[in-house]
């Protein structure tokens, strides 16, 4: 599986990165930015990633643009629906209206943190993401 | 506790419950019947779509396995409209599983997971779906049963709650140093780096410890605050904070998330009112959590901050009805100034502009909210460094006024309050001795009487001394020397204390008795069209009002 990490806390992101090389190759990003052009790097070079994983809170554009950024690309490639990439939302912000911002926005999982690994897992599981 | 934490999984528990009692109406009204009709048969079956739903979406498993079974059996009754169905046995079953759920829910709000196993209920409802299917399938008809989750496919949505939300607390962590300590930025820096062991997340200010010598200076002047999330508990910090670090006085207070969240501008503020102004009230949209700025200490400033800090200097909230009626107005203004040859137009026009100044004075006008809890804070401090429990309560702080009062009462109001905490309030044993309680208070108060707005300063301390200021009048030369101590009313006596130069405390304190303070308190307010006035009862309190006219 390939996966695609936009994280700017330095000690997070090595978190995030061992977590989940378990599941896959990861790809890190430091802002939304970059995380958006990572994307369409890895749309045009025929490789696209499977999972997105956003951190919400980043310099340049936070998650909520980056996720934007994603699904624009993919609809302007005319990606189906069932076969746009999951994007997991990981963040410390908890409030509803973050989450269903991010819902609303197109994110298939919100994560808060610190993440449940176990439940993590699970819900990879549940979207077929792994076995 | 577990409500406060996470709103998703409040909202989940709320309309849940709310599931439950319309299931448990549905039951109960056709309990004593032969069947449920149609239409209830629909409505079980939906509410078991939803709550297989939004449990699907919380990772509540068993849950979510459960009522997608008894959606099973409900979409099998729909569709199929099998004769014979064991209507007591179904409400049973309903019934019980309305029970787990509530079960579950109950666990939830205690802060456990919902993770008991429903494999048992599910297996009975399992029975009893073979059951009911046993006259088709005897008939050989084929049957319609559930397969899809929808009328379209439904997109999977999945929220995971942070792992950590049951067991964290947080907390507000004041500590104040001697004013004679050296190096007070080390000394709050090890302080930090002990609580970063069993920190889950922590922030201080003032934030460049480390960096900006000048930061002792703040620390002295104002403490250290310290807002701090964890596992532990209160009595672990107490001793990790006070092992010997050289403080003065440690305070440690468990606040909520949103006050955590809500970050220093409300520290040390009373729980109530933190509560009213912790959530931030407006909307959120894509680009308010860029990080703008990222300092240790946990000074990251997000796009939104800034936007709301710029919004506070150079813009002001103004409601589109407002600006509506003003541009009607002007138009108005307009038409008939082209009309001004005829004599009414005049007066028409003048009743316009009126109703124009109006419009924009009602524009400037801001709530006193933040200059409130600013003196809240300021209060906090004080009374931790002069070691008095007090008290602070607002009246009226959601008054408006206008933006040019509220940018300059800041100085002076801050200066009244301390004089209150400082002078007024009286040390706890004095307190005490005179049958008061030993809190003391302060009251904030804001109004709009008689065409003036005033804002007061109330405490219940030890009041103005009247001997001892005209005492002191006397030696300063500023009183009528033919004029007896007992002519003089109470308001003229304390006149005296507006006087430059006048103090009569002997040991000046850092806040306050220097001597430069009430007299520069009055030029500031009569600078922007205000009057002070000062009432005083020994023994009782003082009460300092600010007055302006509106």
């Amino acid at each position: 599986m390939r996966i695609l990490l936009a994280e700017d806390d330095f000690v997070t992101r090595k978190f995030m990165m061992s977590f989940l090389s378990k599941y896959g190759d990861c790809d890190v990003t430091v802002d939304g930015m970059e995380a958006v052009d990572a994307f369409l790097l890895a749309q045009e070079e025929g490789e696209p990633y499977d999972l997105v994983c956003l951190d919400i809170m980043m310099p340049v554009m936070d998650g909520y643009q980056a996720l934007i950024g994603i699904r624009n690309i993919e609809k302007e490639r005319g990606i189906e629906p069932d076969k746009a990439v999951k994007i997991i939302m990981a963040t410390a912000l908890n409030e509803e209206k973050n989450v269903k911002m991010a819902f609303d926005l197109g994110c298939t999982i919100y994560s808060g943190k610190p993440i449940n690994q176990d439940r993590f897992e699970q819900a990879l599981k549940k979207l077929g993401l792994i076995e | 506790m577990a409500f406060d934490r996470d709103d998703m999984l409040d909202t989940y528990l709320l309309e849940t419950s709310q599931i439950l009692e319309e299931l448990q109406g549905v039951v109960l009204k056709y309990r004593d019947e032969k069947e449920f009709p149609p239409e209830a048969i629909d409505e079980i079956f939906r509410h078991m779509h939803t709550m297989k739903g939004s449990a699907g979406f919380m990772m509540f498993e068993q849950i979510n396995m459960l009522t997608h079974k008894m959606e099973d059996v409900f979409f099998y009754i729909r569709e199929n409209k099998p004769k014979e169905v064991p209507h007591k046995e179904l409400i049973e079953l309903v019934l019980k599983v309305a029970d787990f759920v509530q079960g579950e829910l109950d666990r939830l709000s205690a802060g456990e997971m919902a993770d008991t196993a429903a494999g048992e209920l599910i297996s009975e409802l399992d029975a009893f779906l073979e059951s009911i299917n046993v006259d088709k399938k005897a008939a050989g008809k084929k049957t319609k049963s559930w397969t899809g989750s929808g009328a379209g496919r439904e997109t999977t949505r999945i929220y995971i709650a942070p792992k950590d939300t049951i067991a964290s607390h947080y907390y507000q962590i004041y500590i104040t140093y001697a004013r004679d300590t050296k190096l007070a930025n080390v000394h709050a820096y090890k302080v930090v780096h002990a609580l970063k062991g069993i920190a889950q997340d922590i922030k201080y200010s003032p934030a460049s410890i480390l960096t900006d010598e000048n930061s002792s200076a703040e620390i002295l002047e104002q403490g250290f605050k310290i807002l701090l999330r964890s596992a532990v508990s209160k009595k672990q910090i107490g001793k990790i904070v006070s092992a010997g670090y050289e403080t003065d006085s440690i305070s440690i207070t468990e606040i909520d998330a949103a006050r955590y969240n809500a970050g220093f501008k409300l520290f040390g503020v009373d729980a109530d009112i933190a509560a009213r102004h912790s959530k931030d009230k407006t909307e959120y949209v894509p680009g308010d959590f860029v990080v703008h700025a990222n300092e240790p200490g946990g000074g990251v400033v997000l796009a939104k901050d800034n936007a709301s800090a710029k919004l506070k200097k150079s813009h002001v909230n103004v409601e589109v009805a407002e600006l509506d009626r003003l541009s009607d107005l002007v138009m108005k203004l307009v038409s008939q100034e082209n009309k001004l040859t005829e004599g009414k137009t005049v007066d028409k026009i003048k009743d316009i502009t009126e109703d124009i100044r109006s419009v924009v004075n009602d524009m400037r006008m801001v709530p006193l909210t933040n200059i409130f809890l600013r003196m809240n804070r300021v209060i906090f401090e004080a009374s931790r460094k002069l070691n008095k429990d007090i008290e602070c309560s607002f009246i009226g702080d959601d008054v408006r006024a206008d933006r040019g009062i509220v940018e300059h009462i800041s100085d002076p109001l801050m200066h009244m309050v301390r004089n209150s905490a400082d002078h007024g309030i009286e040390d706890a044993i004095v307190r005490e001795a005179q049958g008061k309680p030993v809190k003391g208070r302060i009251t904030l108060k804001a109004e709009v009487t008689d065409g003036e707005l005033r804002i007061s300063v109330i405490d219940d301390g030890a009041g103005l001394d009247r001997d001892r200021i005209l005492l002191k009048a006397r030696e300063k030369g500023l009183t009528d020397g033919d004029k007896a101590d007992a002519d003089y009313t109470d308001e003229e006596v304390w006149r005296f204390i507006t006087l430059p130069g006048f103090s009569t405390n002997t040991d000046i304190t850092e806040f306050s008795g220097r001597g430069v303070g009430m007299d520069v308190v009055v030029s500031s307010i009569e600078q922007i069209g205000g009057t002070l006035d000062i009432k005083s009862k020994k023994g009782c309190g003082s009460t300092m009002t600010m007055r302006f006219p509106v």
